[in-house]
């Protein structure tokens, strides 16, 4: 049941993935600039030097001739090559990718932590905490991820100097094996110092989200009869919330949590290219500056082939969380 | 009790000054070791000196390979790995002589056998490198087996301003061409540690470099895409230098005793361009009435404080072709609007300015709108990202805009390719004046310097006079560093030296 079930969402996805591709493809070229011209400088703009590098990317075809070969190239796992770094796309992007998970997941972390039970507070304590925790929550919804990002640079490490403005410490998963290795906590705490403020400015609007989801839920359950069935068997309160109600609560959330990474991996774009973290963003950001059309429809596509393999994960995580669900 | 205590006084006081002087001596002298971290743009995309094109790549390569000559901090030539040059057939024949001890990283010894790779390679149609039509004049590379040191370069036509195509040319080693984008060596100053992309690139001195060793151990580049993420580390400490500081930032880091700010006159010029193909811009009395009309100097203190000077014409002042006593058309609203009564549009008119997207150039613009106003030209202003804005003007889709122009100081690589009717691509304002293409072309062919500097000032003269743009400022080079560094000098292309033969050998205090 659910091998055929995996099969069948494995199929749905190959048409977005097309879709996606095909949408890029075009987005990329309708932009105005060359992307020849944008490499060689105004300066240094010649007829001919452009010519050949239209020539080379096959930029002076029919374009559904372009996109036919480029969905062939595709098909063979083969991205294509950049104009800027001359190197091939799928090189580029697995070199940087470490990085962005690694942002993208520890935000998601953060977020999780800060947000679910910020939404749990809220609807159980009305009043005050509650009127604070929206706060919270709606102030970080709709404060932009890059002006929150710089404010927190400005705040913490050029006025407090309490953490790096910018880079990563090395790799978080290295630092933790040299932990458990017996290479002492030196690299975790670089790693960690380094992290702290992007992860935290990437976490913010997905912590508000989850916190304003989480209230809702806690509250539409609490309103169930099998809350107040385990309320008069004398069940303590703080059981009730987090062993009875939370778990139900959450399930509409774990249902949008595949869109919330997806949020996470776009917001990651910006804040790589604030906090220099040498991540996919930062690639996918000068791409598209430099109209690098290989790197842009490379990292894209990962984005998307990324969000729709994360929701096809989550649909399958359902029938654990929720016995009422059958995969027919 | 008191006495005793004198003779533990004076002693105490006499150790304070010596200790303050071992200090002062200490300062004032130049200090061997050291790391130094730059902040740069981006990451480089590729170490390949021959694929290289844009600055921020450019000056990591500089630092690993070297060219045949450079430019000194004045913009004069100045020999690098060719040890001297002579000019023959009336400039078509350039013979170089290379340095005698010249060594790659790897220890081996660079010889002309190296030049004429490196050319080679440049010029292979199958490498596909950028520069390739840099070197399209060149007919071939000669060197003689027997002799090491001696490279001839024969040109097709006799170039006067070949040197300052050679500056981009970097020598590579034939035997390392394997090697070069992934673990390149060069002749330079300082040789690869280690890059990680888009996190660091980190540089270690060269021991058997030709001239003297670099006084800092290791040199890193660091790619930091925002500015003011930028500015940030450098007044944390997490860099010791960056360049392209923006103007809201400049005067707050100068005030600060951690941070100095350093300038130089770059080789560039920032323009007003009128499309000629535009009416009513090929109307004489319309463009002089707007020359006059743009108060430079206003534009200067306004938008550019301390980080640009007023241009008369396209000639920077650190060009050799400068004139001191030259001035273009000065700001004079009366003779303005004289102009504009007797031009075809005595009513004004409305037209769009086009600039590319930046703080500067857009506080610029509202400027040069309300200046324009003044003599009735009803301008519109439209920012465009930068891919869009190239786009446009190559394809003179525009009525007026605002762009800088940034080569070396050769005026021939300044202005050539603007006001030559021959230039099909970069004449965007379609000049055409016969009298001009000819004095270009003779200072082209021309290898006098002399006689070179009074054919770039007539056609000077000229272009200002017929006004197809309007020379607005040349931008200073400005960089921000921790006072720890020492005797760094901004260079007028941007490239940053840290060692070289014609003064640069900066050196790091302990932070």
């Amino acid at each position: 049941m659910v091998t055929s079930f995996a099969l069948r969402r494995g199929l749905m996805a190959l048409p977005i993935l097309i879709g996606v591709s095909l949408l890029v493809f075009v987005l990329a070229r309708v932009v105005p600039g060359d992307p020849a011209l944008i490499a060689t400088g105004l300066e240094r703009a010649d007829a001919e030097e452009l010519a050949r590098v239209a020539e080379r990317l096959g930029l002076n075809r029919p374009l559904p001739v372009q996109y036919a070969d480029y969905l062939g190239d595709l098909l063979r796992g083969d991205l294509g090559e950049s104009l800027r770094y001359r190197r091939p796309v799928t090189e580029l992007i697995f070199e940087r990718l470490g990085a962005t998970l690694e942002l993208a997941g520890v935000a998601f972390v953060v977020a999780a932590l800060v947000g679910i039970p910020l939404g749990v507070v809220s609807a159980v304590r009305r009043g005050l905490p509650d009127w604070l925790a929206a706060l919270v929550a709606v102030g970080g919804m709709s404060v932009p991820a890059f002006w929150l990002g710089l404010l927190l640079i400005l705040l913490f490490s050029l006025h407090l100097g309490w953490f790096p403005a910018s880079a990563r410490g090395g790799s978080l998963v290295a630092a933790l094996g040299a932990v458990f290795a017996g290479g002492g906590l030196h690299p975790l705490l670089r790693s960690v110092s380094h992290l702290v403020l992007p992860a935290v400015a990437l976490a913010a609007p997905t912590a508000g989200l989850l916190a304003r989801m989480t209230r809702s839920g806690m509250m539409d359950v609490m309103g169930e009869d099998y809350i107040l069935a385990a309320r008069s068997r004398g069940i303590p309160e703080r059981s009730i919330v987090y062993r009875h109600a939370l778990k139900n609560a959450l399930i509409p959330v774990v249902t949008v949590a595949g869109l919330f990474l997806g949020r996470l991996i776009g917001g990651a774009v910006i804040l790589e290219t604030i906090f220099a973290w040498p991540g996919v963003g930062r690639l996918a950001v000068l791409a598209v500056r430099r109209r690098d059309y290989a790197v842009v429809q490379g990292t894209a596509l990962l984005v998307a082939a990324g969000f729709v393999l994360i929701n096809a994960g989550i649909d399958l995580l359902y029938a654990r969380l929720d016995p009422r669900i059958r995969y027919d | 009790m008191c006495i005793g205590y004198r003779p533990a006084i004076i002693v105490a006081m006499l150790l304070a000054v010596a200790l303050l002087f071992s200090g002062c001596g200490g300062e004032s002298g130049p200090e061997a070791g050291g790391r130094l971290i730059v902040g740069n743009n981006t990451d480089v995309a590729s170490l390949d000196p021959h694929m290289a094109t844009d600055l921020y790549t450019v000056r990591v390569c500089d630092q690993i390979f070297d060219t045949l000559v450079r430019l000194d901090f004045d913009g004069n030539y100045a020999g690098s790995l060719a040890e001297s040059w002579t000019i023959a057939d009336e400039g078509r024949v350039w013979e170089f002589t290379l340095r005698e001890d010249v060594l790659f990283h790897d220890g081996e010894p660079l010889t002309a056998r190296d030049v004429e790779f490196s050319f080679a390679r440049i010029m292979d149609p199958e490498v596909e490198s950028p520069r390739r039509g840099d070197l399209a004049g060149v007919e071939e590379i000669v060197t003689d087996p027997e002799d090491d040191r001696i490279v001839t370069v024969r040109l097709t036509e006799p170039n006067g301003a070949f040197l300052s195509t050679l500056l981009n040319i970097y020598i590579v080693p034939q035997h390392g061409v394997e090697e070069l984008a992934s673990e390149p060596f060069g002749s330079g100053p300082f040789s690869l540690e280690e890059w990680v992309p888009e996190e660091r690139i980190v540089l270690a001195a060269f021991e058997d470099y030709w001239g003297d060793r670099p006084l800092l151990d290791e040199l890193v580049f660091r790619p930091i895409p925002e500015v003011s993420t930028r500015v940030v580390e450098l007044e944390t400490g997490g860099i010791h230098l960056m360049d392209e500081v923006p103007g809201e930032d400049l005067e707050r880091l100068e005030a600060m005793e951690e941070i100095g700010v350093s300038s130089a006159v770059g080789s560039n010029y920032s323009v007003l361009a009128l499309n000629l193909e535009r009416e009513p811009f090929d109307d004489p009395m319309v463009r002089s009435a707007i020359a006059h009309a743009v108060d430079k100097q206003r534009l200067v203190d306004v938008v550019y404080p301390g980080t640009a000077v007023v241009a008369e014409g396209p000639l920077p002042p650190n060009s050799w072709s400068y004139d001191g006593n030259y001035s273009g058309h000065p700001f004079d609203l009366e003779r303005a609007a004289n102009f504009m009564e007797e031009s075809t549009r005595p009513d004004g008119f409305s037209v769009e300015l086009m600039i590319s997207e930046g703080e500067r150039m857009e506080r610029g613009a509202v400027l040069l709108q309300s200046m324009l106003g003044e003599i009735g030209i009803d301008v519109t202003i439209s920012s465009q990202e930068w891919g869009t804005f190239l786009q446009r003007l190559i394809a003179r889709d525009y009525d007026m805009l605002r762009v800088a122009w940034t080569t070396d100081p050769d005026p021939d690589a300044l202005i050539y390719s603007l006001l030559h009717s021959g230039s099909e691509m970069l004449n965007f304002t379609r000049y055409h004046n016969s009298d001009v293409d000819s004095l270009l072309d003779a200072g082209r062919r021309e290898t006098d310097v002399e006689r070179r500097a009074e054919i770039y000032r007539e056609v000077q003269s000229i272009v200002v006079a017929e006004a197809p743009m309007v020379y607005l400022l040349h931008e200073n080079r400005v960089v921000a560093h921790r006072s720890s560094v020492h005797d760094f000098a901004p260079h007028l292309t941007g490239a940053f030296y840290f060692q070289n033969n014609f003064g640069a050998r900066t050196w790091m205090q302990e932070d």
